[in-house]
């Protein structure tokens, strides 16, 4: 035992003061009277009277001492410590990702069932003082850190919920190295391991003195899956599509399985596939979109995870895409534009304030302080140092803007020297600085060019349609394709700023009918939950879906294996736990108050009742 | 609520109160009790509600503290320097610290450590104890510790430390959390690199060439300070180039031209060696080239002497040739697909059928081939190029400039209609033909211009008298009336056409003659002088095997005219626009012009093509509205234009490429350069495999796609398609493509090795696609070892939006501005448990318990006299006379 606050026994001498309490005789009154005739033997106790008398057993005083020592000792703060068990915290990453809805564990709804079960086993066996439950889904979270109450820890394991998407390994790991602490002596992962081998190297990196526990429970059951639902425009207009789908069977044996693609007016396409185990069968059919609509693809078989038998594909008639060309004109960007039909080009001398524009484009003129929305701004030039022949040194080959494009190629005869804006993102950079910068705030987001388009080849290539194309699909993504692909669990979906309400967020409903708001900071949205999802806004519904099916997921069998670089030497626990016993002095103190004073009471001594002190006087 | 309780259940005790309360009261009321000592039952009840208070877990609201997490960026773009000065900031801000307030410490580079927990002493702070991997920054995963670790009870702020040039994760994404949680994120910007680097950003070169084709390589080096160094360019491991270097501030590029390959893949590499340099890492940069097979161009002219000087230095400059002549052309634009290019030198539209243009027309628009026109006397408007697929597929149109003085023009178009005439080739007659032919010169002829058409075989007949052309519809109806009649006689038909055109009133006058046949004899010579000595020129057109092709021809020629011979007579109608054209407007100009460079282009950029020689003629054309000019006369024509048809590109050159009006230009150095390098840009890029692989490398994932659609436009679908990975180590990987969409095949692959990729797809089981396709890409050093100003950028915005602060760097700002890390935007109220106060509370109250029942009230009165006036009262209360018990 130990004591956090061992100073208080400094409290230790009052006790001495009550025991001196306690031994002071009774101070005597003095009262004068005529004689002593009659108090004869006051006298001899007047002789005997002397300032202190020897203690006597006395349990008051025990009682008292011993509620002062409670007392102090609570204010000591004493602890417990239990030598020879180590304090242990153990990690569990629990994998949630769609196979482990498979329904294929008898006795369980579903894997994930059947290793919260084993898990649950597991821990109490191994009865860890701490518990952090890290789930390993497409969006990895702590569901639970703290002590290794079982109950409570049953109760957070069963609440939760299969995602439908691929796990997110490194996140998990990531996850668990920022929790892990030097009692972390154990990492469990909960799986059904079906998922390539090399996906764990992560805890291995992160983790390399600690193994991975393997917690698993799988089933034996068939899948076969739909692994991709999508269509392409292929005649001359945006509607004229060919439709793909793909269906694989990861089962054991042959399958004869239904294949069934409905629009919004029945049945468009009706197949009946025989796969051999492992086969893949792929199908297209043109498709001519009439309006909104939803396609799904079904496949009408029962297997041991139905949720990637179902894929979605939406398609929208693309909103005309209005441009507002501000200035004197510009050729290269109004022949450039007028190629894409769903834009609506409209052209002004200055910028009529109080209007909305998807895209406004300032083409050699600033942009108004108060303006809101998304601009592509040409810079005028005036003032700003003129640079000749800038070679292009780095280009953001990652933003959907610049992506895809050779920059390197596009010669420049002149360019000027932007000034520097906090916190603008440089998209094409060369040595004499930004030649392409975007400036993004929660007003407006605006994309600078620091060159002329006449002072280039740029108009000339391939380069620059490519590069409107993108524009306008980054800024106004409802104005561009018939149809939508579809993204998988856990994939971001770009929020089109087009698409915010008033109050400059998104709403986006789930396919359970829940609206969730999305800040303006955020600018993507992950799902975890396949099914179809709409973005909400003044303007209607722009539907996206998002599909569960995948090769890699439709794959049940377990083919777990766990990485070999980590050492496996196991760690020792550090500090060992600490019981406080300060409620228990506290309720032995309550207790000791109310004895002492029930004695008190029923033994009726007064010591306050003080002495007379009789003196014989005239 | 401002008390809590952890544990309520406790409170229950509470109910013993009233009764322990009440028990007391009435003993101590008894007779016989010392005032003072009654209250010895409202301690005893106070003692005990501590004690109940103590057990509950009484928790009282109080102004909270601030946590301040530091998070410091110890990864290897950080300098020496920085991390010290940012220690000191640590212990300087750490030392203002409130009572209240918390301070900890998040190490980070690759990885995240909590350094520090909450609550440590960070002003006697000297070393970091934590060893992340520095190789790589990444903020997310130390904001997302910090997360995990910040107490939600108490106000949080973080004082984030590093140059934000971050290469793992994407903080960005944690904005809406640290919104949500309300945890500001102040920023202390350190350097982002040290005071003495260099380093390669980026190796450029085309990701595919030709063979022979010459292209550069551009190394982009960047620099801290002014010095020497060597770069050192690497092809295929072998040493290429070696040259010492003096760096400059900030962006240095270094050019490599000229540079050629054979077939194959090619791997670049450029090493610098500078002096000064503290990170090796980022002294390497790399690029992959792909080289096809050759590039070929097909060279069509009529004359090969006269093109001899342009064949010649295009191939000096390794342009791949085929020469030809103009009938050899092929009529199939697939024909044409062996080709990049195509070059017409001073081609007439006379020497090419119509379905040649068309193919060469459908070649440029549909296939992406590319075509240069290079003018002389033979070509544009005098060529006969109006209204054909050439003038369609050109980025000029044979217009005259507007701003040209038309000449009046007198025309008399005399139409053999013999019988044989009537011949049909095709779907037409040669007649049918030749009146359409006339209804396209009308297209052609001012308003105030006279036409007339004679028509002859044995009879002359004037369906159209010469007569100004107003009415389009009248004269167009009147000539197709014609029909054939009977023999050929042209003498009288030359001499009544003489006989008008003598009186016409007009500058220009001409006479076009078409005939298919031998004609009655007649004193030609002589008619033609006639004609000749009256201002009129006499062109002949002569169709098919039939004609007398050597009178014609000498009429022509005694005529000052034009001849033309033709066996198709769908040629008809273009020769006579063309003449029609060459007569009524001027359309070359033969005189010293000197070009100006107007819109620029790769192709004219070169140390030796800085200034153009002069000129000595060229064909007036109208550039269109889409084209771009590139040299124009002082006057504003177009000497050089250029657009997109459909995939592919066009260029024009009106000029010439030959000593009659370019000989300033034979001995000019750029001549060979000039020509290689427009005849390249034209070029189609690809000519080989029909696969178009894009490779993508990021975040340690490869992604191959490829898409494939057919010459019709429709995708290819259900191709297995299988891609070989070469790692930059050897090592090699064969994935199959899957299928994702129409036309659309996708593979990944774990790609996170330093160095160059390279990928080759194919489909060896599919006929057309076992070519294999490749394509390469580069993986540099970590991004760590660059720097740019995209850090401070970020760190901008995660204080911006998270309502926190750029505190400033790299120096320690002064303490005013350090006191501002404690204060958070919205101090909290947390609860603190007073269990140990409740306790000292009982103790002392207990204490005094017993000093009130075991000291004397009056001693405990006068005590209580000198320090309160009330309380004699009680003294006037104390009873005179106790007893005392005897035993």
């Amino acid at each position: 035992m130990s004591f956090l606050s061992p100073l208080w026994i400094l409290l230790l001498p009052v006790g001495y003061l009550v025991i001196l309490l306690h031994k002071r005789h009774p101070r005597r009154r003095e009262e004068i009277v005529p004689s002593i005739l009659l108090w004869q033997r006051v006298s001899r106790v007047l002789a005997e009277d002397a300032g202190w008398r020897r203690l006597a057993a006395n349990l008051l005083l025990i009682l008292q001492l011993l509620t002062l020592a409670a007392l102090m000792l609570a204010l000591m703060q004493p602890v417990f410590t239990s030598l020879g068990k180590a304090l242990r915290h153990d990690i569990v990453i629990l994998d949630t990702s769609l196979s482990m809805a498979a329904a294929d564990v008898p006795g369980v709804p579903h894997r994930l069932a059947a290793v919260v079960q084993k898990l649950t086993t597991t821990l109490a066996g191994r009865r860890p003082h701490l518990v952090t439950v890290i789930e390993a889904g497409p969006l990895p979270e702590v569901l639970y850190n703290g002590p290794g109450d079982l109950s409570r820890l049953a109760g957070v394991l069963n609440g939760v919920e299969v995602k439908h998407g691929a796990p997110d390994w490194e996140g998990a790991a990531l996850l668990a190295h920022s929790l892990a602490t030097s009692q972390t002596t154990g990492l469990l992962l909960a799986t059904d391991g079906s998922f390539p081998a090399d996906e764990l190297q992560p805890f291995a990196e992160m983790f390399p003195h600690l193994p991975l526990t393997p917690v698993v429970a799988a089933g034996e059951g068939e899948n076969a899956a739909i692994t991709a639902f999508s269509a392409r425009q292929a005649g001359s207009s945006l509607s004229e599509c060919d439709v793909f789908v793909r269906v694989v069977n990861h089962g054991k044996s042959p399958a004869e399985i239904p294949l069934v693609v409905a629009g919004k007016n029945g049945v468009i396409e009706r197949l009946h596939l025989k796969l051999e185990p492992g086969e893949v069968a792929q199908h297209v059919f043109p498709y001519e979109f009439a309006t909104e609509e939803v396609l799904e693809a079904r496949l009408e078989w029962s297997d041991a995870l139905p949720h990637d038998n179902v894929a979605y594909l939406t398609a929208y008639p693309p909103e005309p895409t209005r441009v507002l060309l501000i200035g004197a004109g510009n050729y290269y960007l109004e022949q450039g534009l007028r190629i894409f039909p769903q834009v609506r080009l409209e052209r002004r001398l200055l910028y009529p304030e109080g209007t909305s524009y998807p895209l406004v484009i300032f083409d050699r003129l600033p942009v108004p302080e108060n303006f809101t929305g998304t601009a592509l701004q040409i810079v005028a030039g005036s003032g700003l140092e003129t640079v000749s022949r800038p070679q292009v040194v780095r280009y953001d080959r990652v933003h959907p803007v610049t992506r895809f494009i050779d920059w390197s190629e596009i010669a420049i005869a002149r360019a000027f020297r932007l000034p520097p804006y906090p916190g603008a993102k440089v998209l094409v950079e060369s040595e004499a600085g930004p030649l392409m910068q975007l400036i993004e705030n929660e007003q407006a987001t605006i994309l600078q060019l620091a060159f002329r388009l006449e002072d280039s080849d740029w108009p000339l290539k391939v380069a620059f349609p490519i590069f409107l194309s993108h524009l306008l699909q980054w800024v106004h993504p409802p104005g561009w394709a018939y149809v939508r692909e579809a993204v998988a669990a856990g994939e971001a979906v770009a929020l089109p700023g087009a698409l915010k309400n008033e109050k400059g967020q998104w709403t986006v409903e789930t396919p359970q009918g829940q609206k969730v708001g999305i800040p303006a900071a955020a600018a993507s949205f992950r799902a975890a939950y396949s099914g179809l999802y709409y973005i909400l806004s003044g303007a209607g519904r722009w539907p996206f879906a998002v599909n569960a099916g995948s090769d890699r997921e439709a794959d049940l069998h377990s083919r777990l294996v766990l990485p070999t670089s980590q050492t496996g030497e196991a760690v020792q626990g550090a500090a060992p736990p600490r019981r406080p016993l300060w409620p228990w002095l506290v309720a032995a103190a309550f207790i000791l108050l109310l004895a002492e004073g029930w004695l008190y009471i029923n033994k009726g001594r007064r010591p306050n009742l003080r002495p007379t002190l009789i003196r014989l006087g005239r | 609520m401002p008390v809590q309780f952890e544990n309520p259940i406790w409170l229950i005790l509470l109910l013993a109160l009233p009764p322990a309360f009440i028990g007391w009261h009435r003993f101590l009321r008894s007779p016989g009790v010392a005032g003072p000592t009654k209250a010895v039952a409202y301690l005893r009840t106070l003692v005990l509600l501590s004690l109940i208070l103590a057990l509950a877990g009484a928790r009282l609201a109080v102004p909270q503290g601030t946590d301040v997490f530091f998070v410091l960026d110890i990864s290897h773009s950080i300098s020496a320097e920085a991390q010290l000065r940012s220690m000191d900031f640590i212990r300087q801000s750490a030392a203002l610290a409130g009572r209240k307030d918390r301070t900890a410490l998040v190490a980070f580079a690759a990885q995240a450590y909590l350094d520090r927990p909450p609550g440590s002493d960070l002003r006697q702070l000297r070393t970091i104890e934590s060893i992340p991997a520095k190789t790589d920054t990444n903020l997310e995963a130390a904001l997302q510790l910090l997360l995990a670790q910040a107490d939600p009870e108490r106000p949080t702020k973080v004082v984030l430390m590093t140059d934000g040039q971050e290469t793992l994760g994407n903080a960005e994404t944690l904005i809406p959390r640290f919104q949500q949680l309300n945890i500001p994120i102040d920023v202390f910007l350190l350097e982002a690199h040290p005071e003495n680097e260099a380093a390669i950003e980026e190796v450029q070169a085309p990701a595919r060439t030709g063979q022979d084709q010459p292209f550069q390589v551009r190394v982009n080096a960047i620099s801290t300070y002014y010095g020497p160094a060597r770069l050192r360019l690497f092809r295929d491991g072998r040493l290429f180039a070696d040259s010492a270097v003096n760096l400059r501030q900030g962006y240095n590029v270094f050019v490599y031209e000229g540079i050629k390959e054979e077939p194959g893949v090619h791997r670049f590499e450029a090493r610098l060696e500078a002096a000064a340099d503290t990170f090796t890492e980022n002294n390497a940069g790399y690029a992959v080239v792909v080289t096809e097979g050759p590039h070929r161009m097909l060279f069509v002219t009529e004359s090969l002497d006269a093109s001899q000087a342009l064949i010649s230095a295009l191939d000096r400059q390794g342009v791949h040739l085929d020469v030809i002549t103009p009938h050899q052309l092929p009529a199939n634009p697939t024909l044409l697909t062996a080709y990049a290019a195509v070059l017409l030198h001073d081609v007439s539209a006379l020497r090419l059928s119509q379905t040649q243009m068309t193919a060469l027309a459908s070649y440029v628009r549909n296939l992406g081939g590319g075509l240069l026109t290079i003018g002389g006397r033979q070509s544009y408007g005098l060529g006969g190029y109006m209204k054909t697929p050439l003038e369609e597929a050109l980025p000029v149109t044979m217009d005259a400039p507007q701003t040209l003085v038309m000449p009046s023009l007198a025309l008399v178009l005399v139409l053999d209609r013999s019988g044989s005439m009537g011949e049909r080739q095709g779907q037409y007659t040669k007649l049918d033909l030749a009146k359409e032919a006339v209804v396209g010169v009308l297209d052609v002829l001012a308003e105030n211009d006279l036409l007339g058409v004679l028509a002859f075989d044995n009879e002359n007949i004037w369906p159209v008298p010469l007569q100004p052309v107003r009415n389009h519809s009248a004269i167009a109806g009147n000539v197709r009336a014609l029909s054939p009649g009977g023999g050929t006689d042209l003498g009288p038909a030359m001499e009544e056409a003489y006989q008008v055109l003598r009186q016409a009133q007009a500058m220009v006058k001409h006479l076009v003659i078409l005939s298919d046949g031998l004609s009655l004899e007649a004193d030609f010579e002589g008619l033609t002088n006639r004609l000749r000595s009256a201002g009129v020129t006499v062109s002949t057109v002569a169709v098919g095997k039939g004609a007398d092709v050597r009178l014609l021809e000498d009429i022509a020629r005694w005529g000052a005219g034009r001849f033309h011979f033709t066996e198709d007579a769908a040629a008809i109608p273009q020769i006579f626009v063309g003449e029609a054209l060459v007569v009524s407007r001027p359309l070359a100009v033969e005189e010293t012009v000197v070009p100006v460079i107007g819109q620029y282009a790769s192709f004219l950029s070169g140390p030796s093509l800085t200034d153009l020689p002069q000129l000595d003629g060229y064909v007036l054309t109208t550039p269109k509205a889409s084209a771009a000019i590139h040299i124009e006369t002082a006057e504003g024509h177009p000497l050089l234009a250029s657009w997109r048809y459909g995939l592919g590109r066009a260029a024009a050159f009106t000029s010439g490429a030959t000593v009659a009006w370019a000989s300033s230009w034979l001995d000019w150095p750029g001549f060979a350069p000039f020509w290689a390098q427009l005849s390249r840009w034209v070029m189609r890029p690809d000519t080989q495999s029909e696969l178009k692989p894009v490779l993508d490398v990021h975040a340690g994932i490869g992604t191959i796609t490829v898409d494939i659609i057919d010459q019709e436009g429709r995708f290819v679908n259900f191709v297995p398609l299988v891609a070989e990975i070469t790692a930059p180590d050897g090592t090699g990987e064969v994935l199959p493509l899957s299928q994702t969409a129409p036309g659309r095949y996708q593979a990944e692959f774990r790609a996170g090795q330093q160095g160059s990729w390279l990928v080759s797809v194919s489909s060896p089981d599919h006929p057309l696609y076992q070519t294999p396709a490749l394509i390469g890409t580069v993986l540099p050093y970590s991004p760590e070892y660059r720097w740019n100003q995209a850090g401070q950028s970020l760190l901008e915005r995660l204080a911006a939006r998270t309502g926190g602060q750029v505190i400033s760097g790299p120096e320690v700002p002064p303490t005013s501005r350090l006191e501002a890390i404690f204060r958070h935007p919205k101090p909290a109220r947390g609860s603190v448990p007073i269990r140990t106060y409740l306790l000292i509370f009982a103790f002392v109250l207990f204490f005094l318990d017993i000093c009130l029942r075991y000291l004397p009230p009056g001693l405990l009165i006068s005590w209580m006299e000198a320090w309160s006036r009330p309380l004699t009262e009680l003294r006037k209360k104390a009873p005179d006379f106790h007893f005392r018990r005897f035993r």
